[in-house]
C-alpha cells in the first residue's frame, strides 16, 4: 500500500515506515511504501502531481509553522477520495473539538493515538488492506451519534453569528464586551448563553468525561453561564479561531460523496 | 507627591490587607501604568506651570508702577524656587547636576526619597507658598493697587489655572496606587474630599476682602471657585484608563501563556512520545542506536522549543544547517575524547531548509557526529550540499573524521547504528554511504523530496565556502546585483 503521512514531525512518518518495513508484507505481497509531508501546504503540492495513495495518516495540529489545522488536510484528501485515519498525539485536552469537527464533517476511517504502541497502527493498516471495517475504537467518542436530533457539533457551534460570539468569548468574559466585539445585540448573546450551555456541558462530558452539571436555576442564569462558557472558549480557542471551521460554518465547503472506505481492490 | 495648596500631611504607612496573588498582580500593573503616565504628565506639567507663572507675572509687572517692583519680585520668588525644585523632581536625570551645588546634597536626597510616595515634599510646599503669594498680587489681603480690571482678572485666572494644574497632580498621583507604600485608609477617604476642600480654599482666597480684590467680576470668581469640581471628571477618566490597562495586561499575559504552552506541546510532545513508544515496543525489540538517536533528538528539541518561544518575530522559516550545528554542539561536547580541533562546516550551511530537511539533518548530524566522536576523532568536517553533484535531486550531508578506521568489511555492515537511517532515507531515493580513503572516513547521507515538493535553492554566487568540488567559473562576473541569502563567512566568492 502507498501511505502518506501528514504530520509536522518527520519522526511520525519514520516510525510508521520502520514498523511497516519490519512487519510482514501485505496480502498482495507488495511492500508498503510510506511518504510524508509536513503541512497542508505541502500536501497540496504533492496532491497536484501524485494522487495514487491508498491511505493517509493525518495529524490535527501542525505546530507554529502552519496556521492550518488537520481539517484542511482532511478536506484536501476527501476531495480526491483518499481514505484517512486521524493520527493524534494527545487526544484529550484542547484538540477535542477539532476531532469532533473532523469526525462530523469528514468521516475519517479511524482514530489512532501516537502515544499507543505502533503495532496498533500497523494493525489498522493491515485491516484496511484486507478491506475490514475498523472495530469500535478510540474514534467512537468523536463520531456523531446516530439518532434523533441535530448532532452535538452543530448544536455547539451554531451558525456564523454564533461563531463570532464564540470568538468574542475567547477574549472577553462580560456580556456587554462580548456583544460589542461580536457586533450583535445583548439579547442575541443572552439567547446564545441559554442555548449553548447544555451542548457545552455535553461536549465536555464527551471529551474528558466531566460530569454534566445541573443547570443553574434562578434569575442569575445568564450571569452564571457566561463564566464557564468563557473558560470553555479559552480552552478551545484554537478551534473557534480556526479559519477552516469558519469556512465550514459559513457553508463554503460542501462535503463530497459519502465516507471513503478502504477496499482490498484498490 | 506635590501639594499646590501647601497643607502638611502626616505620612502613616499602613499595611494592606492580605490578598491573593492575582489581585496583587493587578495592583502591580495599575501602579506601573500610573507611574508611566504620571511621569510624562509631570514633565509636561512643569512646563505648563512655568508658562502660566510667567504669564501671570506679566500683568503684575506691566501695569504696576516701578515702586511696586521689589515687592512683586519678592512675592514671586518663592514660586520660582518651587518651580525649579519641581523641575528637579520631575527631570530626575538632572538631579545629580543639582547635587554639585554645595549644600544642595541634602535637598537632592530629600527629593529622591519622596518620589512616587503619597507624601509632602519640599518642592510642593514651596510651590504652594509661591502660588499663594502670586495670587495675593491680584486678590486677597495685599493686592497690587491700580491694576486695570482685565489685567487683574487675567492674572487671577492664570494663577488659579496654575493652582488647578498643581493640585490635579495631587489628585491623580501615582502614589495613591502604590503597592509598596500604600496610602492609609484615612488618606484614601481624604482624596475624595480634595476637590470640595480646594473649592473652599479658593473661596477664602478670592473673597473680596479688599477693594481692589472686589474689582474682579463675580462670574469669574464663581467659575474659578467651582473649577476644582472638574477633578472628579479627570479622576474618573484616569481610573477608566487604569482599568483598561489592567484588562489589556491580563489578556496579553494569558495569551502569551497559551501560546507558550501550545508551542511546548506541539514541538516537544511529538519527539518525546515517539521516543517513549519506541522504547516500549517488544516486537521487534528497539535498536539501541536508534533509541539513542531519538533521545538526542529530544534534547535538541528542548533547546529549539526554548528558542522558538523566546523569539519575538515569529517567522516560521526553519533554520539552516549551521543553526542545527550550534544547537547540537553543546550537547555532544562531552563526547570528545582528547584534544581536538574545531569542526569545519562547508557547503550550503547557511541556506534555510525546509521543515523536512531540517529535521532529517538534525537527527542525522547528531548520529554521525556521535559516531565520529566515539571513534576518537581529532578533526571533523561537515559538508552539506542542497544538490548533490552526481544526483541533483538529492541533498547531501557528509561527515568526515580522522578517527579510528572501520574494522575491515564493516563499510556496508548492516549492524551499524545507521542501518535504520539507511532504510528511512531509501524511501526517497537516498541512503547512507560509507567510504574510507585511508586518512579520512566519510559517511554520506543523501535524501530526496516527495514528488511535487520543491526545495529552496541558494542564489548563484552565494556559496559560503568553495569546497573541493567547486570549479571557479572564469566566465561569470559578479557585477549583476543579486540578493544574498547568507553572509559570507570568509569573503571568498566563486
Amino acid at each position: 500500500m502507498r501511505i502518506i503521512v501528514v504530520d509536522d514531525a518527520v519522526a511520525a512518518e519514520d516510525s510508521l515506515a520502520l514498523a511497516l518495513a519490519t512487519a510482514p508484507a501485505g496480502p498482495g505481497g507488495r511492500p508498503h511504501q510510506v511518504m510524508g509531508v509536513r503541512s497542508p501546504r505541502e500536501l497540496r503540492q504533492i496532491l497536484a502531481v501524485d494522487r495514487g495513495f491508498e491511505l493517509a495518516m493525518v495529524d490535527m495540529d501542525f505546530g507554529p509553522g502552519s496556521p492550518e489545522t488537520g481539517l484542511v488536510a482532511l478536506r484536501l484528501l476527501d476531495a480526491v477520495n483518499i481514505p484517512c485515519v486521524v493520527w493524534c498525539a494527545d487526544i484529550d485536552e484542547n484538540r477535542g473539538l477539532l476531532l469532533l469537527a473532523a469526525f462530523h464533517y469528514f468521516e475519517p476511517w479511524a482514530l489512532a493515538s501516537k502515544t499507543g504502541p505502533i503495532a496498533d497502527v500497523t494493525g489498522l493498516v493491515t485491516a484496511m488492506e484486507q478491506g475490514l471495517r475498523p472495530g469500535r475504537g478510540l474514534a467512537e467518542r468523536y463520531r456523531p451519534a446516530r439518532g434523533a436530533g441535530p448532532p452535538l457539533l452543530e448544536r455547539l457551534v451554531g451558525n456564523a453569528t454564533h461563531l463570532d460570539i464564540w470568538r468574542a468569548l475567547t477574549v472577553f468574559s462580560s456580556r456587554p464586551d462580548v456583544a460589542a466585539r461580536a457586533k450583535v445585540a445583548e439579547s442575541t448573546v443572552d439567547r446564545f448563553l441559554q442555548d449553548r450551555y447544555a451542548p457545552m456541558r455535553e461536549a465536555e462530558h464527551r471529551l474528558v468525561g466531566a460530569s454534566p452539571d445541573l443547570e443553574p436555576t434562578g434569575d442569575e442564569r445568564n450571569r452564571a453561564r457566561i463564566a464557564p462558557l468563557h473558560a470553555f472558549a479559552v480552552r478551545h480557542a484554537n478551534f473557534f479561531r480556526d479559519r477552516e471551521v469558519e469556512q465550514i460554518v459559513r457553508g463554503r465547503y460542501r462535503r463530497g460523496s459519502g465516507p471513503a472506505a478502504g477496499t482490498a481492490a484498490r | 507627591m506635590e501639594w499646590g495648596s501647601g497643607k502638611p500631611r502626616r505620612r502613616r504607612p499602613d499595611r494592606r490587607p492580605p490578598d491573593d496573588t492575582w489581585s496583587d498582580h493587578n495592583a502591580d500593573v495599575v501602579f506601573e501604568t500610573a507611574i508611566h503616565t504620571t511621569h510624562t504628565l509631570w514633565r509636561w506639567g512643569c512646563w505648563v506651570r512655568l508658562a502660566l507663572y510667567g504669564a501671570a507675572a506679566v500683568p503684575a509687572v506691566a501695569w504696576s508702577p516701578a515702586t511696586q517692583l521689589p515687592r512683586i519680585v519678592l512675592m514671586l520668588f518663592p514660586g520660582v524656587l518651587g518651580l525649579a525644585l519641581a523641575f528637579g523632581h520631575s527631570f530626575s536625570q538632572k538631579l545629580p547636576l543639582l547635587g554639585r551645588i554645595p549644600a544642595a546634597g541634602r535637598l537632592v536626597g530629600h527629593l529622591r526619597s519622596v518620589r512616587e510616595k503619597a507624601a509632602v515634599d519640599a518642592s510642593g510646599l514651596l510651590e504652594g507658598l509661591g502660588i499663594l503669594l502670586a495670587t495675593w498680587l491680584f486678590v486677597g489681603p495685599v493686592p497690587l493697587p491700580g491694576l486695570p480690571v482685565s489685567a487683574r482678572t487675567a492674572g487671577v485666572v492664570l494663577c488659579i489655572a496654575y493652582n488647578w494644574e498643581a493640585v490635579l497632580q495631587a489628585v491623580i498621583d501615582a502614589g495613591w496606587y502604590s503597592v509598596t507604600a500604600a496610602p492609609s485608609h484615612g488618606m484614601r477617604v481624604f482624596r475624595r474630599f480634595i476637590p470640595p476642600a480646594h473649592c473652599l480654599i479658593l473661596v477664602a482666597c478670592l473673597w473680596p476682602w479688599t477693594a481692589p480684590a472686589a474689582e474682579v467680576p463675580a462670574q469669574a470668581v464663581i467659575a474659578l471657585c467651582l473649577s476644582p469640581l472638574l477633578y472628579y471628571a479627570v479622576w474618573a477618566m484616569f481610573a477608566a484608563m487604569l482599568r483598561a490597562a489592567v484588562h489589556s495586561a491580563v489578556a496579553q499575559h494569558r495569551l502569551a501563556r497559551l501560546n507558550s504552552a501550545s508551542a511546548v506541546h506541539s514541538m516537544l510532545k511529538n519527539s518525546v512520545s515517539v521516543l517513549a513508544r519506541y522504547a516500549e515496543q517488544d516486537d521487534p525489540p528497539p535498536d539501541l542506536g536508534h533509541l539513542r538517536s531519538l533521545s538526542r533528538e529530544v534534547l535538541v528539541g528542548i533547546e529549539e522549543t526554548r528558542q522558538a518561544i523566546m523569539k519575538v518575530d515569529s517567522d516560521s522559516q526553519f533554520g539552516s544547517l549551521r543553526e542545527v550545528w550550534l544547537r547540537l554542539e553543546p550537547l555532544i561536547e562531552y563526547a570528545w575524547r582528547g584534544p581536538h580541533q574545531e569542526c569545519e562546516l562547508t557547503g550550503d550551511v547557511d541556506l534555510p531548509l525546509t521543515s523536512t530537511d531540517y529535521q532529517r539533518a538534525r537527527s542525522l548530524l547528531s548520529d554521525l557526529m556521535m559516531n565520529a566522536l566515539k571513534a576518537r576523532a581529532r578533526r571533523v568536517r561537515i559538508e552539506f550540499r542542497i544538490q548533490d553533484g552526481a544526483r541533483p535531486q538529492l541533498c547531501l550531508l557528509r561527515v568526515s573524521d580522522d578517527g579510528e578506521r572501520f574494522p575491515p568489511g564493516a563499510a556496508r555492515n548492516p549492524l551499524t547504528s545507521l542501518k535504520v537511517q539507511d532504510i528511512l532515507l531509501g524511501r526517497y531515493g537516498g541512503g547512507i554511504d560509507v567510504e574510507d580513503d585511508g586518512r579520512w572516513k566519510h559517511i554520506a547521507a543523501r535524501w530526496g523530496c516527495p514528488p511535487g515538493i520543491v526545495r529552496p535553492l541558494p542564489h548563484p554566487g552565494a556559496e559560503s565556502h568553495p569546497g573541493p568540488r567547486q570549479r571557479p567559473d572564469p566566465g561569470r562576473r559578479d557585477d549583476v546585483p543579486q540578493a544574498r541569502s547568507a553572509p559570507h563567512r570568509d569573503g571568498k566568492r566563486v
